[in-house]
């Protein structure tokens, strides 16, 4: 190991002599982590391994605890269990979902209270009594002043809403203490503190079988005062020694925190091993990095490890330290490690993994059923993020997209359990669905699911990851169901609440050789373990050390009173886990984040402050600031597009031409796209790249186009009659029954389903819409209906190099009135008209041509051109927009018929546009204003702005 | 002293003024710096103090020079400076081993904290996230009033008549945007207090809404009938309107005209006309009698009649029109504002603006104590910087503290400039520095409680001096405006802006008026000019800072830059999403979430080439049945055979293994890795599939930005918005032509409302000068129109007020007829000035100064920085990508083969009862240990009740054999699975039990009895000799059999 300095365990390896060996094993060595222990074993046998011996019992204080004990600290999800009962029935109305939260935090307050040995009854009385306490202890003056201050404020008259809040919170939590203690006693349940105070007592008491024949205690710090009582007691008794590991300069330093508790100890067992490592003898070269964000600071840790490791470090030297636990993934993912073993004491996030996910998404599902006629209906929409989860497409690949397509094609918001049973025909998957829907049956379900998953993973040999989540999921599920199961009467919402508390911080653990490669760690993972070089990331305030939290019952005055710790004896055990760790290294690294992005401030550690003032001087020590920045590469992408006609392009848009196969025209639309964009008519009507609809949930814009049209088609059915209006008024008293019809046809509606959320406003939207129409044409009567979604009109333009193209395109509506042939384009948005008062014919049309805006007036002018090769009627169009209904049907021209000249003009307009589509020469590019491009789907791939996020 | 305000200026040392008096306090009584509240409104801002306080408290301490010595030798004559700087190293030290108590924080973080410390009280989740995407909770809100309707039928009538209301208007059907544009308001606090107190019920709302329908229809139907009356009239007497005086186009009954069509107005000479004030015909009209004819026959009645009806009934009818225009969004406000509840508690999120409104309902003045016990600090003193932008809650919930401070008499110190503010938007209230606090404060108030910080340490000369003269005239003229009622407002608020020029001679300003259409590109053009002219003054282009208005105009101004080749960062180029790697991710993950349509397919081959500098495209040209696959296009195999695999990913893995896969680290730089950083942060938010991350990135990830260190040579394009606090050295103003007044449709909420709608309390109006004039709702406009103009003014105030060197303004020349933007005011002002007039073709300018090159710096602090940087080494480069996918190179633990043991299969059962057995009595000493062990493996969940009941009828049988029954009653030392050290390696029997020199152990087994076995414990055995025990026994215990059998010495 380390050359020039011994570990801290190797120190008390030193100690043991050969002779001590046999007797080891009726000793007991305790470290502040397990970890330690570990790492102790490993230097006992790198010492003395040449001889047989029994090792001795080597324990974390907790397991030393339990052991000492013979009881067992329970889980704590229990405990709260157990405490929420005591809770909910004082408070019926309580949930356990908020109780969770601020259960944990009363737990932990009562936990405190015990290893503290501090008497609850006084700190729960005190405010209370407040006057009596005041005389019977005698507190100095400080806690005499909080004292007062706490008089003050419950003798206050008047008090607040807030103060009595806070009172009766207060009253309440110590009226729990007493019997809920009481309770987890008589079930044999513990929380750690009621064992250290019970070890406590216990130790103090004269009669104790001691289990060993001697105790160590090694590396510890801060103490409880029952760890203060358990160590006194023995050292008392001559059966431990202590072990301290500190500076002497930081215990000899009052203003440094990191010595705060060992200089009590110092006083109060002066016998104790004091470690010095006189670090400040030691050279070091300590850099301080100010580095961009996380995932940067993940390169630096990797790189600077990996630096060391080719400087000739051992691995096993070397620790990467993570004060922030969310940088493990990004620096597993940063470090080369096909290279370099790697030693992980963290864990993956449980919540991270996709198995949560999948069941989060099921959860969701049932907690949203709804029932209606006795049959349970899913919203597509919240079936969505579970047809989508990996974890479902393990029986059935394809089930998303199938599933997709069949909510598509029948324009599908809701789904019916019978339905989704049988679609969903892959039995693992029907399973899901064919339970009882309660926890019961739903707990069952996920873990008959999950059990074949893993067995599927397993057969296959595929995911040791997932199969590992999948157990420790499940594992944690089935604690959790031991008391959910009880509890029959928790909502499935509630059930989901817990579940996602419940799993929040569960970690799975990775594991290794724990000795063997670089070493990644929380930071107070590094209790007692000295590296030669280390490497800190996210040394940042507010993370080294943690934030200072506020996360007690008991307010800050009282718990000084009371001798509880508050966050100032917490800032202060993280100064000593730092500056131990720093000791004996030699090579040290401290990175952190020094911009104010996501949760960091920018701020360096107050401890990279303190160790620049105290080291920065030293000759033995270089110091090194450094910042950095992120690579930036300033190449401009270049995102033109240009479709040059080449022989190929120039076949796909023979579609058009006459005689060849596909049998397509040229609609109105397609010439629309052409002037908007040559681009975009390319994509769309030459390539014919087509957009997948997402589901749609609710009706859209495209829906009330089309029902619209349909149902004015049907009640317009009869050709060729004179429409009167009386006609119209009988229309007008089907309209809903019509509409109805066509959303069943078009599949809008399921039979025996009603319309639901949003969509029953647009039905509503729609039956207005047509009314308002037939009101209009109510005006209009009588005119005898000629056409309705009219198709079988043509025009041909023959085209060099292409031959003859055809256009054409489906009418909504032609009507005659007075002997004028009128064609009615509907649109559903909003159309624009021409504005300009007269214009000459050139104009008019050139607007048309040059404007896409002007587009509704474009369409129906090709209409009128393909009309007028068959009719000899004077024409007029107009456009019915749904979004201008109370201006009724517009007329281009202002209503005047359109005459021969006018459309002859635009017959040619036309035709040079179609041969410019059909030049060789002229390449399909983009369009120069991007304000076109606000609606199309292709913006993406032109990098034009776009209001959707791509 | 103990309130002492200081209104500042623009560069007037605002922060260092504060550092001052912080450092003055502590030197005092180094212990204080524990307990001292400094309040700032950003990050960047609290770091920049703190960072100050250290540096200055580490100078003095350490004897070096500094410029705080000489003002704090001032401040405090008790002390010399041997003492100063031995206070300052004290309090140093202090600091930096307690440095939880230096607290400069911003307000919110404070605020923040005080909430969680009383979420108990407070009903409130206790692990709540700070949601900052209110537009997302908007748009699932509005989702979920839709979702509910069935349930609300009023709600459903309510939308569906709000649908056919926006019909009726030829507006959009599609309510959605309205409810959201109007649903903003709810995350902002006026709306808050507006709404407090009980709602008008939605029938009641409805009937109103019928009742003002009916005013405005009755109105309007009164005028279309007196207007047909007087034309069938007119028509009658065969008189045309153009008959009347004023002739075709202004004929005086052309009014009649209008009302039929729907055009309610009267103009004046209509008004006067009927009032006899003016003739209906000109004297020489031929048709004089006619017309006169038609008057007498009823017209002039009619005419009459309208008139009177107009001056009795407008007033009520512009009421009513403006508040029909937005009744209907206003109605859902109340139900958006319950489902926003509910997201709340769904998603357990707080969003940004809950904080101030719900510590605002709670607190109270006698509060201060309560708050200092929860948190555990007792402030004395306190300082809050920027105060101009604290918002009325704010204030409200500082007050106490406030208050507590000066009543023990402790100091308070509070900084802010009304001329910079210009975030009344997001809520900050000028008022408040204005007036308000003087109110509050008044018993604090001594007449040296104001001070003014009059020094301008930040700019030049020429530019200081412009200032001064400018902001003389400017807040009166803008108190001129035609919309502006109140002119003391404007003249209180630049009360003592003049700055003395602490900086130094030089300086340049240069304002131009550009003439005609083509301005805008005039502008552009002479801005290149100006840029590079400077850039041969040794300028450089990261000395230079374009300021704008509106986002809007970044585009003219980038597309001029791109021309001239001249480097430029502006927002836009630092979006996120405007990077090719960052794309072709979200691309593929949208590919992955959705499964392709063609065009997504399309875009990614396309993107796929783009990323390899291969811009052909066959991919386009494809018919439907020759479609190019991904396969095709060459993507990896390892993404298309692997997609089911990588979904299976949480998401930030899932990111990693595409980058992984497709190996994009040429082409990665801090785009990616910004995005990275987003998506760790996200999925640490608990965004862990494709699509709920993707849900996110649309509605707010494709708005970030990346940041960049340094610009290094590039011109910075930023919104005056975003300058606040900035400064450079150039700064160019293209287009400073912004209008006074908001344009057309924008909202203000009021609840000057008159006593017959007092109840709707606080409500939208559109702010428009035409509406609401005449209207009750006149002094609400002129209110507002006022807080407008001063926003302009404060604006232009900031925008001026950055430059250290020079200063470009490029406006519009005006047109007379307006006078609704800023140049209006700006032009006569600067004309006056006595700059230098240099008329060109389209332009007139004015300069003052005169143009200079770069000065080499000469003041403290730029050297100082300049020092700093040369300490330290340059910046280096990081590149991030990653570098191996993790999860297969590191071991998990192999845990799940254990998974056995969570089922309840009869067969999975055979196979782990002895494990279980094994593993239960590895945790048993003597007989009377087993339901404890079993308890706990039952609640640690590996193990059933059931399971746990079989495992122990199985012990039972164990302990039916006589041997068992002796080993665990409790007369041996008893070790489970202690490790034996023997010939250098680890011996680790599962149970070893001694008495004396007799040495026992066992060893557990499931089933099948193995020769291998046997000689593990013989192993065990030797090692046992090894140690010194001569009596050594072993055994094997079958447990699936419940059998026992020794085993030999070897
Ligand atoms: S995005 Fe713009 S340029 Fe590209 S195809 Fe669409 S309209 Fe044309």
């Amino acid at each position: 190991m380390l050359e020039t300095t011994c570990t801290f365990h190797q120190l008390i390896v030193d100690r043991l002599t050969t002779a001590d060996l046999p007797d080891l094993k009726k000793q007991c060595f305790v470290f502040p982590t397990k970890r330690g222990g570990l790492f102790f074993q490993r230097a006992l046998l790198q010492k003395h391994g040449q001889h047989d011996f029994m090792l001795p019992t080597i324990f974390s204080i907790e397991e030393f605890v339990q052991h000492m004990t013979g009881r067992h600290i329970t889980d704590e999800l229990t405990l709260l269990f157990v405490l929420y009962e005591m809770y909910s029935a004082r408070d019926k109305s309580l949930a356990f979902d908020t109780f969770y939260a601020w259960g944990k935090i009363i737990l932990k307050d009562y936990d405190e209270i015990d290893r503290y040995l501090a008497d609850a009854k006084q700190i729960y009385d005190s405010l209370q009594n407040i006057k009596e306490i005041d005389h019977v202890f005698g507190y100095n003056d400080e806690f005499r002043e909080i004292i007062a201050r706490y008089r003050t404020l419950t003798e206050k008259q008047e008090k607040t809403k807030l103060l009595t809040e806070f009172l009766e919170i207060w009253k309440q939590v110590g009226l729990v203490y007493g019997p809920y203690k009481e309770k987890l006693l008589k079930q044999e349940k513990a929380y750690g503190g009621m064992l250290y105070r019970s070890l406590a007592e216990l130790l103090t008491q004269d009669h104790f079988e001691h289990p060993f024949a001697h105790y160590h205690f090694c590396g510890f710090n801060a103490l409880s005062k029952s760890e203060e009582v358990i160590f006194d007691a023995l050292v008392k008794g001559k059966r431990a020694t202590l072990y301290w590991d500190i500076d002497q300069h930081v215990l000899d330093d009052p203003k440094e925190e990191a010595g705060d508790f060992i200089r009590e100890y110092r006083a109060k067992w002066p016998n104790a091993i004091f470690f010095d490592a006189d670090s400040l003898k030691i050279s070091k070269t300590i850099n301080v990095h100010g580095v961009p964000q996380n995932m940067a600071q993940g390169v630096l840790a990797a790189e600077r490890a990996l630096d060391y490791l080719n400087q000739g470090a051992e691995p096993e030297e070397t620790a990467i330290v993570l004060a922030d636990e969310k940088m493990l993934i990004p620096l597993l993912y940063l470090m080369p490690m096909s290279e370099h073993k790697l030693n992980v004491t963290m864990g993956y996030p449980m919540r991270s993994t996709v198995v949560f996910d999948f069941v989060m998404s099921y959860l969701d599902l049932w907690s949203k059923v709804t029932e209606r006629d006795g049959e349970s209906i899913f919203h597509v929409y919240d079936l969505r993020p579970f047809l989508s989860n990996a974890y479902t497409s393990v029986f059935f690949p394809a089930v998303y997209q199938s599933m997709n397509e069949l909510f598509k094609s029948e324009h599908r918001s809701r789904v019916q359990l019978s339905e989704l049973k049988e679609w969903l025909n892959v039995q693992a998957l029907s399973a899901l669905f064919d339970i009882k829907q309660d926890w019961g049956g739903i707990y069952q379900a996920i873990n008959t699911y999950l059990t074949s998953v893993f067995y599927h993973f397993k057969e296959k040999e595929e995911h040791p990851a997932d199969r590992e989540f999948i157990y420790f999921f499940l594992k944690s599920l089935n604690q959790l169901n031991d008391y959910l199961g009880h509890h029959p009467d928790l909502s499935l919402k509630l059930v989901k609440k817990i579940i996602q508390e419940h799993f929040r911080s569960i970690k799975i653990p990775f594991e290794g050789e724990p000795v063997e490669g670089i070493q990644v760690m929380g930071f107070l993972e590094t209790r007692t373990l000295d590296f030669k070089n280390v490497i800190v990331v996210s040394a940042n305030e507010g993370k080294l050390p943690a934030a200072r939290k506020t996360n007690s019952y008991i307010p800050f005055g009282l718990r000084k009173v009371f001798g509880l710790p508050t966050f100032e004896e917490q800032d202060a055990i993280y100064a000593y886990h730092f500056k131990r760790l720093l000791q004996r290294a030699e090579h040290i690294d401290l990175i952190y984040d020094h911009t104010s992005m996501g949760d960091s401030k920018g701020e360096e550690s107050r401890f990279i402050l303190q160790l620049k003032r105290q080291l920065q001087h030293l000759s033995q020590v270089a110091w090194q600031e450094k910042t950095y920045e992120s690579h930036y590469n300033p190449n401009q992408l270049d995102a033109t597009i240009t479709i040059p006609k080449t022989e190929k392009v120039m076949q796909l848009m023979g579609k058009y031409v006459e005689g060849n196969a596909g049998n397509k025209f040229l609609s109105p639309t397609s010439l629309t796209n052409y002037i908007t964009c040559p681009l975009k008519f390319y994509l769309k009507n030459v390539a014919g790249f087509y957009e997948q609809d997402e589901i749609d949930e609710d009706m859209d814009a495209r829906h009330i186009g089309l029902v619209v049209h349909k149902v004015l088609e049907n009640l317009y059915q009869r050709l060729n009659e004179e429409v009167t209006e009386a006609d119209i008024t009988h229309f007008q008293k089907r309209v809903k029954k019509v509409l109805n019809e066509v959303m069943m046809a078009q599949r809008i509606i399921q039979p025996n389903q009603k319309l639901t959320g949003r969509d029953l406003v647009t039905e509503q939207i729609m039956e207005q819409m047509i009314q308002k129409v037939l009101q209009n044409d109510k005006k209009d009567t009588p005119f005898i209906i000629r056409g309705i979604e009219a198709d079988d009109y043509e025009h041909h333009f023959q085209i060099p190099y292409a031959g003859k193209v055809r256009l054409g395109g489906s009418i909504d509506r032609m009507d005659e009135k007075d002997g004028v042939m009128r064609i009615i384009d509907y649109k559903t948005g909003k159309a624009e008209f021409l504005t300009t008062k007269n214009p000459t014919d050139e104009e008019f049309i050139d607007k048309h041509f040059e404007d896409p805006k002007y587009k509704s007036g474009f369409q129906g002018l090709v209409y009128a051109l393909l009309v007028s090769n068959t009719l000899n009627n004077p024409l007029k169009v107009g456009i019915t927009s749904m979004r201008n209904l109370s201006q009724g049907t517009k007329w281009l021209k202002d209503g005047a018929n359109l005459d021969q000249a006018l459309l002859s003009e635009f017959e040619s307009r036309l035709e040079v546009l179609v041969r410019e589509i059909y030049d060789p020469e002229i390449p399909f590019t983009q369009t120069a204003d991007e304000e076109r491009c606000k609606y199309c789907k292709f913006a993406g791939l032109c990098q034009r702005s776009n209001d959707s996020a791509f | 002293m103990a309130l002492t305000i200081y209104k500042s200026s623009a560069g007037s040392g605002k922060t260092f003024t504060l550092v001052k008096e912080y450092l003055r306090l502590v030197l005092l009584n180094p212990q204080d710096f524990s307990r001292i509240l400094a309040i700032t409104f950003t990050n960047k801002a609290t770091e920049e103090m703190k960072h100050r306080i250290l540096e200055a408290l580490l100078q003095l301490g350490q004897g070096e020079k500094s410029d705080y010595l000489a003002l704090l030798a001032t401040d405090l004559p008790q002390f010399n400076e041997q003492k100063i700087r031995a206070q300052a190293e004290k309090a140093y030290d202090l600091i930096i081993h307690n440095y939880s108590r230096f607290e400069v924080v911003t307000i919110d973080s404070f605020f923040s904290k005080v909430l969680k410390s009383f979420a108990r009280e407070l009903n409130l989740p206790l692990t709540y996230e700070v949601e900052m995407n209110t537009k997302m909770a908007l748009k699932a809100s509005i989702e979920e009033l839709y979702r509910d309707i069935e349930s609300h039928p009023e709600i459903k009538q309510w939308l569906t008549k709000f649908s056919f209301h926006q019909l009726e208007e030829d507006k959009s059907w599609n309510v959605d945007k309205n409810i959201q544009q109007l649903g903003e308001n709810l995350f902002k606090e006026l709306f808050e207090k507006g709404l407090e107190g009980d709602s008008l019920a939605m029938n009641d709302l409805y009937e109103l809404l019928n009742q003002l329908k009916k005013q405005k229809a009755n109105y309007e139907n009164t005028f279309i009938r007196l207007g047909r009356k007087a034309l069938s009239l007119i028509d009658q007497h065969e008189v045309a309107l153009a008959d009347f005086s004023g002739g075709a186009m202004r004929s005086v009954a052309n009014t009649f005209q209008k009302w039929t069509q729907k055009n309610f107005e009267l103009t004046n000479t209509f008004v006067s006309t009927t009032r006899g004030e003016k003739s209906w015909y000109a004297q020489k009209s031929p048709k004089k009698d006619a017309i006169q004819g038609v008057l007498d026959a009823g017209l002039l009645d009619t005419a009459q009649e309208a008139l009177a009806f107009y001056e009795s009934n407008e007033p009520e009818y512009l009421d009513a029109k403006a508040l029909l225009k937005n009744m209907y969004g206003y109605g859902l406000l109340e139900h958006l504002h319950g489902e926003l509840k509910k997201y709340r508690d769904k998603h357990n999120v707080m969003l940004i603006s809950d904080t101030n409104s719900i510590l605002r309902k709670v607190l109270n003045q006698a509060d201060a104590p309560i708050i200092f016990e929860k948190i555990g600090s007792h402030y004395k003193h306190l300082m809050i910087d920027e105060f101009q932008d604290t918002s009325d809650f704010q204030w409200q919930n500082l007050l106490p503290l406030v208050e507590n401070s000066l009543a023990e008499g402790n100091e308070v110190l509070i900084v802010g400039d009304v001329k910079q503010s210009i975030y009344r938007f997001r809520g900050g209230n000028l008022n408040l520095l204005l007036r308000q606090i003087q109110e509050d404060l008044a018993v604090y108030y001594t007449p040296e409680t104001e001070r003014i910080l009059a020094d301008n340490y930040r700019s030049l000369q020429q530019i200081v001096d412009f200032n001064n003269k400018l902001f003389e005239k400017l807040p009166s003229a803008m108190a001129q405006h035609e919309s502006v009622m109140d002119a003391t407002f404007f003249e209180q608020a630049y009360k003592g802006h003049t700055q003395t020029i602490k900086k130094g001679e030089g300086g340049y300003v240069s304002v131009g008026f550009y003439e005609n259409e083509e301005y805008q590109e005039n502008i552009v053009r002479d801005l290149v000019v100006a840029m590079k002219a400077n850039k041969d003054l040794d300028y450089v282009y990261s000395d230079m800072l374009i300021l704008v208005n509106q986002k809007k105009h970044v585009l003219p101004i980038t597309q001029g830059l791109l021309e001239a080749d001249i480097p430029f960062v502006s927002d836009e180029s630092l979006k996120l999403k405007s990077n090719l790697p960052v794309q072709f991710v979200l691309l593929l993950l949208r590919y992955l979430d959705r499964n392709a349509d063609e065009v997504l397919v399309l875009e990614l081959i396309v993107q796929f080439q783009r990323l390899q500098a291969n811009s052909l495209l066959q991919a386009a040209y494809t018919d439907k049945n020759s479609r190019m696959t991904l396969k095709d296009a060459g993507f990896p195999a390892a993404f298309i055979d692997k997609q089911h695999e990588l979904k299976q990913q949480a998401l930030f893995d899932l990111v990693c293994e595409l980058l992984l896969i497709f190996q994009l680290e040429e082409e990665a730089d801090l785009y990616l890795q910004q995005f990275l950083d987003i998506v760790l942060e996200q999925s640490q938010k608990g965004k862990n599939s494709i699509a709920s991350f993707l849900e996110w990135w649309e509605s707010e990830g494709s708005d970030k930005n990346v940041s960049i260190a340094s610009n290094d040579g590039a011109v910075q394009i930023l919104t005056i918005h975003k300058s606040k606090g900035l400064e450079a050295p150039l700064v160019f103003i293209p287009f400073a032509d912004w209008s006074i007044q908001p344009s057309g449709n924008s909202e203000f909420w009021t609840t000057q409302l008159p006593e017959r709608f007092k109840k709707l309390r606080f409500y939208p109006l559109t702010f428009s000068k035409n509406a609401l004039i005449n209207s009750s709702f006149e002094d609400a406009f002129y209110q507002e129109s006022a807080e407008n103009a001063m926003d302009t003014l404060n604006k232009t105030y900031v925008a001026f007020t950055r430059p250290k060197h020079k200063l470009f303004v490029f406006s519009k020349a005006f047109d007379q007829n307006t006078s609704k933007s800023i140049q209006h005011l700006l032009r006569p002002i600067v004309e006056q000035m006595g700059g230098k007039e240099v008329a060109h073709s389209d332009h007139v300018s004015f300069t003052f100064g005169e143009d200079h090159p770069k000065p080499t710096e000469t003041d403290v602090e730029d050297n100082e920085m300049e020092v700093k940087d040369k300490e330290m080494e340059k910046n280096s480069v990081l590149k991030v990508y990653p570098k191996v996918s993790f999860l297969n190179q590191l071991h998990i633990r192999n845990d799940s083969n254990r998974f056995f043991m969570l089922q309840e299969t009869s067969q999975a059962k055979a196979i782990i009862l002895g494990n279980q057995i094994h593993d239960v009595l590895s945790g048993v000493v003597i007989q009377e240990d087993v339901p404890m062990v079993l308890q706990q493996r039952i609640q640690s969940g590996e193990m059933s009740k059931l399971t746990a009941q079989k495992v122990q009828e199985r012990i039972h049988r164990l302990f039916e054999q006589p041997e068992m029954l002796q080993w665990f009653s409790g007369g041996y030392e008893v070790f489970n699975e202690r490790i034996l050290w023997h010939e250098g390696s680890k011996h680790k029997p599962d149970r070893l039990m001694f008495k004396d020199k007799e040495a026992v152990v066992i060893d557990y087994k499931k089933d099948k009895e193995d020769e291998a076995h046997k000689l593990q414990v013989q192993r065990y055995m030797r090692a046992l000799k090894a140690l010194g025990y001569t009596n050594i026994r072993g055994y094997l215990i079958y447990v699936e059999h419940a059998m026992l059998k020794e085993v030999n010495y070897a």
